[in-house]
């Protein structure tokens, strides 16, 4: 009961208020809790004064054929609701009358009805009145003037002949209906080809039966070709009992079932449901509300759609438009629809059921159920994979690339070592060259030189000329000698890296005018040769240093070895250097000794510092270790 | 009078010719020989009174060849003939034997002065080099005491009575290099026992006497 409602709500508010103000009033209370309590009193009136001033709701009476809480009645109300929720969306005022007039629908009854309806909406402004279904409208149509006169009427779901004889009659409009049992029954033939023998449920009520002789009016045509027995009224066992006994080229077709003849009520998904469970054949029906109860489908009228197409009607009216300038619908409203699970029953292919047909109660597989979730899954896993992949790609590629460079890395230090060898071979034989070949002959032309010088016979201008010309060669042999020396120190080949270095300081010492204090211990005589070549080399590079950069009056040479290394020593007592920002200078050779002791697997140090000399050692491991 | 026997030995054909035109007025050349090896050879079958050498031979290098020779019993003189002017050569030319050092350019001039002194019983060098010869000739001798920095490290660890395993942990070697480095630093030494070790450890600073 929504009318008194809000009325009732506020009264008891007003009711809360005035308990509360009593309640203050007899204690001492704060003002602003007073406060809080006048305002929301103020605000009751306020609303109150709010909902007055909204323009009233439209009113509609619908009245129901059956009584209440039937499947069908379910989905005409849903149908008509939204309709009225999608036109209103403020909302209406609905009141809904069960009439019940499928079981029993003698004068009597309509006649109470009649005054019961009249006395429950005398004085109350009524804007549509929409009976549903068959019998009420013809209640309606009945006690229209005593009812509801001058109020517009809006019919759902006529039967067609009904609907003809109203139309044009003033301030009515609705929705009719046409069973389309040809279209049915010939989709259960094509679907079906053996079916020679049909059986159609029907109830006992008068409406059942004049359904049924609808019907039969159409089914009649089909009499050359098919078998065809009615079962009107027939109670439920015995109804169940000759469903169960059909044979396979048997179908059956399901109608309206409202009563039997002893007077039993039914409801006709009720009676599907229950003959569904023991009949060996498929069961055809007309309207949609069955299906899911128990029949395979058909070319099935809604109940649901007239009820939406009927509430549509009614928003158009009730906005306002004539509704007798309204045409009648709904006649072909027919869709053919099948319930996937029958169809799976009956081994019925999808594809041999008429072109655009509605399959309803599939059950979906796991991947229609989940195939979000699973391709969200399986995508997740191939992204994953993939990262995984390009990761496991992206470090093979860098060991392979560290692998390669580590190799390149080798590779480098073998090419500069046979680059070093390389050049100190030219080196040797240049010097040998030089050495064995052209020093020689210079010293054999001296001695020719000098011999000739000696001879008796000479004259004394000869022999100074002869003198002269020895002593010039003398000087070229030195020369010679001393570039031969330079390039490769046959010494190193000749006495060894200690005396080779001892001689080495000597010619400094001679050049340089300075001390050069070279001291060696017990070298081991069997120093391979590029050991030797190297701290030759390095000490060599590390005195001309110091006599160029240190200005050092003093130079100490070190060369002693031990079980494990040979250690070689070059100190001066000079300027010094930042050893930093020396080894970046090209021009001290630092570099190219660095190369050199790191050939033969050995450490080079460098110590200096401003103003303290610079030491340069060098440690070379005796035995050969494996490169 | 006999004239000495000369064995001259150089790889150069043309110095040769040279200096057997100067030796062969006064002295009986037996053999001009070309490498070390055939010195040696020549030298053992010839018996000389006097040997005239290259220092740089294929094969055999002079001063070697009269170790060899000196090993095997031979006495003949020898005079170093050689092109380079390095004391260095020098010294090593007298402390393989040699009696006679002279460059080869000079040879015109000094080879047969060289030869006369070396007959006599003295030592002749090519005044070029002569003066540098004196100096070094006794400071060149390999030094024993000079250590490494390792042989030092080892000598303290050892002074400070740690054993060869103990030293080897320290310095992450084997122990037994440690103990090969504890010979070889007593050998050079010329220390026979372990608290001379430590005497000596202590004298020289390495470490400090308690």
């Amino acid at each position: 009961m929504m009318r008194p409602g809000r009325p009732a709500i506020l009264r008891v508010l007003k009711r809360e208020v005035s308990i509360e103000s009593i309640h203050l009033a007899m204690k001492p209370v704060s003002a602003v809790t007073l406060l809080a309590a006048c305002s929301v009193a103020i605000s009751a009136h306020w609303c109150l004064a709010g909902e007055n001033e909204l323009p009233a709701k439209k009113h509609i009476v619908q009245l129901y054929s059956y009584r209440t809480l039937t499947p069908i009645n379910a989905d005409w109300d849903r149908g008509i609701r939204r309709a009225l929720a999608t036109g209103f969306p403020m909302g209406v005022r609905i009141d809904i009358e069960y009439l019940d007039l499928g079981r029993i629908d003698n004068a009597e009854y309509l006649q109470r009805w009649n005054d019961l309806l009249r006395m429950k909406y005398a004085g109350q402004r009524i804007d549509l009145v929409m009976p549903v279904y068959v019998q009420a409208f013809q209640f309606v149509r009945k006690h229209r003037d005593t009812l509801f006169s001058d109020v517009p009427v809006v019919f759902c779901s006529v039967n067609r002949a009904l609907a003809e004889q109203v139309r044009g009659v003033p301030g009515m409009t609705g929705v009719a209906f046409q069973l389309d049992v040809d279209g049915t029954v010939n989709a259960a033939r094509a679907l079906f080809p053996h079916t020679q023998h049909w059986l159609v449920v029907s109830g006992g009520s008068n409406h059942d039966r004049a359904l049924c002789a609808m019907v039969q009016q159409t089914l009649d045509r089909y009499k050359d070709q098919l078998q065809i027995e009615y079962t009107e009224g027939l109670p439920m066992p015995k109804l169940l009992e000759m469903a169960a006994a059909l044979a396979s080229e048997s179908a059956v077709l399901i109608l309206n079932y409202d009563q039997d003849v002893w007077g039993n009520d039914y409801t006709t998904a009720d009676v599907v449901e229950q003959i569904a469970a023991v009949c060996p054949v498929p069961m055809f029906g007309l309207y949609d509300t069955l299906l899911g109860h128990g029949i395979i489908g058909g070319s099935l009228g809604s109940a649901e759609s007239q009820g939406e197409l009927a509430g549509n009607l009614a928003v158009r009216v009730l906005q306002g438009e004539d509704p007798s300038k309204i045409p009648i619908t709904g006649l072909e409203m027919h869709q053919f629809m099948f319930d996937a699970r029958q169809l799976q029953r009956w081994g019925v292919d999808d594809a041999d059921l008429p072109p655009g047909s509605i399959i309803r109660y599939r059950e979906m597989t796991l991947w229609e159920q989940h195939g979000k979730q699973i391709l969200a899954g399986l995508t997740l896993l191939l992204l994953q994979s993939l990262v995984i992949a390009i990761l496991l790609i992206n470090r093979s590629q860098r060991i392979r690339a560290e692998r390669s460079l580590h190799t390149s890395r080798s590779e480098a230090i073998q090419l500069a070592g046979r680059l070093l060898s390389a050049q100190e071979d030219e080196r040797t034989r240049l010097a040998r060259e030089l050495h064995d070949d052209l020093s020689q002959r210079l010293a054999a032309s001296a001695i020719e030189a000098g011999q000739l010088a000696r001879k008796s016979t000479v004259s004394p201008g000869t022999r100074a000329t002869l003198a002269q010309l020895r002593d010039d060669l003398i000087s070229l042999s030195d020369d010679v000698h001393s570039i031969a020396r330079q390039i490769h120190p046959t010494i190193l080949d000749d006495l060894g890296l200690a005396d080779a270095l001892r001689s080495e300081c000597d010619r400094l010492a001679a050049r340089e005018d300075t001390a050069v204090d070279c001291q060696c211990g017990d070298i081991p005589p069997d120093l391979r040769q590029e050991v030797s070549l190297c701290l030759y080399r390095v000490a060599q590079e590390a005195l001309w240093n110091a006599a160029r950069h240190a200005q050092s009056n003093r130079m100490d040479v070190r060369l002693t070895s031990d079980v494990e290394m040979i250690h070689l020593e070059v100190r001066d007592f000079g300027v010094g250097f930042d050893v930093e920002h020396a080894t970046e200078q090209p021009g001290l050779g630092l570099a190219s000794m660095r190369e050199r002791v790191r050939l033969v697997n050995g450490r080079l140090t460098i110590h200096s510092q401003l103003g303290s000399g610079t030491s340069i050692t060098v440690d070379i491991p005796l035995a050969e270790k494996c490169t | 009078m006999n004239r000495p026997r000369v064995l001259l030995a150089d790889d150069h054909r043309i110095v040769a010719d040279g200096l057997r035109r100067i030796l062969e007025p006064d002295f009986e050349l037996v053999a001009i020989v070309e490498d070390g090896r055939q010195l040696v050879e020549a030298a053992l079958r010839l018996l000389p009174d006097i040997i005239v050498a290259d220092i740089t031979m294929p094969q055999l290098n002079g001063l070697d060849a009269v170790a060899q020779l000196r090993k095997a019993g031979c006495s003949a003189k020898v005079v170093f003939l050689t092109m380079h002017k390095d004391a260095s050569y020098a010294v090593r030319a007298l402390q393989a034997g040699a009696s006679g050092f002279v460059l080869k350019h000079s040879a015109s001039e000094e080879l047969l002065v060289a030869i006369r002194e070396s007959l006599s019983g003295k030592t002749y060098i090519t005044p070029a080099i002569a003066d540098c010869v004196q100096q070094v000739s006794s400071a060149r001798l390999p030094k024993a005491s000079l250590l490494t920095p390792r042989q030092r490290e080892v000598l303290q660890l050892f002074a400070e009575g740690r054993t060869a395993k103990e030293v080897a942990s320290l310095l992450h070697i084997s122990t037994r290099t440690a103990e090969n480095h504890k010979a070889r630093i007593m050998s050079l030494l010329g220390i026979a026992t372990s608290s001379d070790l430590v005497q000596y450890a202590v004298r020289h600073g390495i470490i400090s006497a308690q």
